[in-house]
């Protein structure tokens, strides 16, 4: 059955981090090449919902993949696999895209570190050891987010 | 009919959380099981650990022109005269030194004292350690990116040094541990090679050290980024009660052996 309404069901649970990594992978239009498709304006990129891990398959390397939702972008059908490994995303694969191609797997490539950026969140550590910042540099790290969360 | 649904609350005190600007960089406190009789003593110990790195950073910074390190530079003092510190974290830098073949060294461009390289790991060491003596039952004190805590547990995440913002890796902390990363992400290639006076061919990205003293984690960070990668790897792994997590210039990792002993899930739910 075709979906209509993918930002319906954008999972936000709290439960579900690994599905809501997934549901929060933005599809970047591919740089270049011959097809002229208006994009969507920076920032406002066309999520990829997913469905929760019942889904999930172990993957090879004792990560676990995790396959969306195909859904309608205004490019095409689009379906994501990630793979995901102590909490961090090894691998996003393209599994149905308007163009299947090197061009396809390229994004997906480059949504990797979007999806992680996603998994920090998640990762609740209480302090980030790093090389050594300056005063400048630290208003821009991890740690001074975990320093505002923790004085508020 | 009776509710059991409210959890009962614990009378868990309050965390103390402060952050301090000095020495170039920034200081982060985060003290916990702070009880209440504690508390007024543990205040005066973090009111004393601020005022401690601000001493520090008068008598040791190579920025200050009348600190005691510029002073001895220019020989307007000698080491009989510094204060006990002064002493202290040069013969700590010499017994570094010795113990590192001379990768790690103390001293700068024409052999002039330069204690950068230890003084803010033994600082925050220091003021953590005061502040577990005062009653703080867990404290976490991180000196721009090296951490000495007590207590816990803590889970330290570990910066990935190729793409700001991401973690690489998680540590987690019982009782007293230190976590040191030295690596170019921020400041750019300051680690050089004592011998050649330039940064080793085989740059590392980042090498963390972890320990129970972070005056030595850091001594280890910074002589594994000076060795580069090919002498790093069989010396971090010959040293005893420090274990490693590198990352290299290609973006790949490699640990020490005893490394999983520390390390927990990047991602808990």
């Amino acid at each position: 059955m075709k979906r209509k309404n993918p930002l319906r069901r954008i999972l936000l649970g709290t439960a579900a981090t690994v599905a809501g990594v997934v549901a929060l992978l933005a599809l970047k239009q591919p740089a270049g090449g011959g097809q002229n498709v208006a994009g969507p304006p920076a920032g406002q990129a066309p999520p990829v919902a997913a469905t929760a891990p019942p889904g999930a398959a172990q993957g090879a390397g004792g990560g676990q993949t995790l396959t969306g939702d195909v859904v309608d972008t205004q490019y095409g059908p689009v379906q994501v696999s990630v793979t995901m490994s102590g909490g961090k995303v090894t691998a996003a694969q393209a599994v149905k895209t308007p163009n299947s191609g090197p061009r396809s797997e390229q994004i997906a490539k480059d949504s990797i570190p979007q999806l992680n950026q996603q998994a920090v969140s998640a990762a609740k550590v209480d302090t980030v050891s790093g090389a050594t910042y300056t005063s400048e540099g630290y208003s821009k790290s991890l740690q001074s987010a975990l320093d505002k969360a923790g004085t508020k | 009919m009776t509710s059991y649904d409210e959890v009962p609350s614990y009378d868990e005190p309050e965390p103390l959380r402060h952050v301090e600007h000095v020495m170039g960089t920034v200081f982060s406190f985060d003290l916990r099981e702070v009880h209440d009789a504690d508390r007024p003593r543990v205040l005066a110990a973090l009111d004393g650990a601020v005022v401690g790195l601000h001493r520090v950073d008068e008598l040791f910074s190579t920025y200050r022109h009348d600190s005691q390190i510029s002073r001895l530079a220019r020989e307007e003092l000698t080491l009989s005269r510094c204060e006990p510190e002064v002493r202290d974290v040069l013969e700590l830098c010499e017994e570094f030194s010795y113990r590192s073949d001379g990768w790690f060294t103390a001293l700068y461009a024409g052999g002039r004292p330069d204690p950068t390289g230890l003084v803010k790991g033994w600082a925050v060491e220091r003021a953590a350690r005061m502040l577990a003596s005062a009653g703080a039952g867990s404290v976490c004190v991180n000196g721009g990116g090296d951490v000495q805590v007590h207590g816990g547990p803590w889970r330290v995440g570990i910066a990935d040094p190729l793409r700001r913002g991401e973690l690489l890796a998680v540590v987690e902390a019982h009782g007293e541990l230190a976590v040191a990363t030295s690596g170019p992400a921020e400041r750019g290639c300051h680690i050089l090679d004592p011998h050649t006076g330039r940064p080793p061919a085989d740059g590392l990205a980042s090498v963390t050290v972890v320990g129970t003293s972070l005056t030595e984690a850091d001594a280890w960070a910074t002589a594994a980024c000076a060795m580069g990668a090919e002498r790093a790897r069989p010396w971090l792994q010959r040293q005893p009660g420090a274990e490693a997590f590198v990352v290299t210039a290609e973006g790949t990792t490699w640990q020490t052996s005893g490394f999983t002993r520390y390390s927990a899930e990047l991602c808990v739910s």
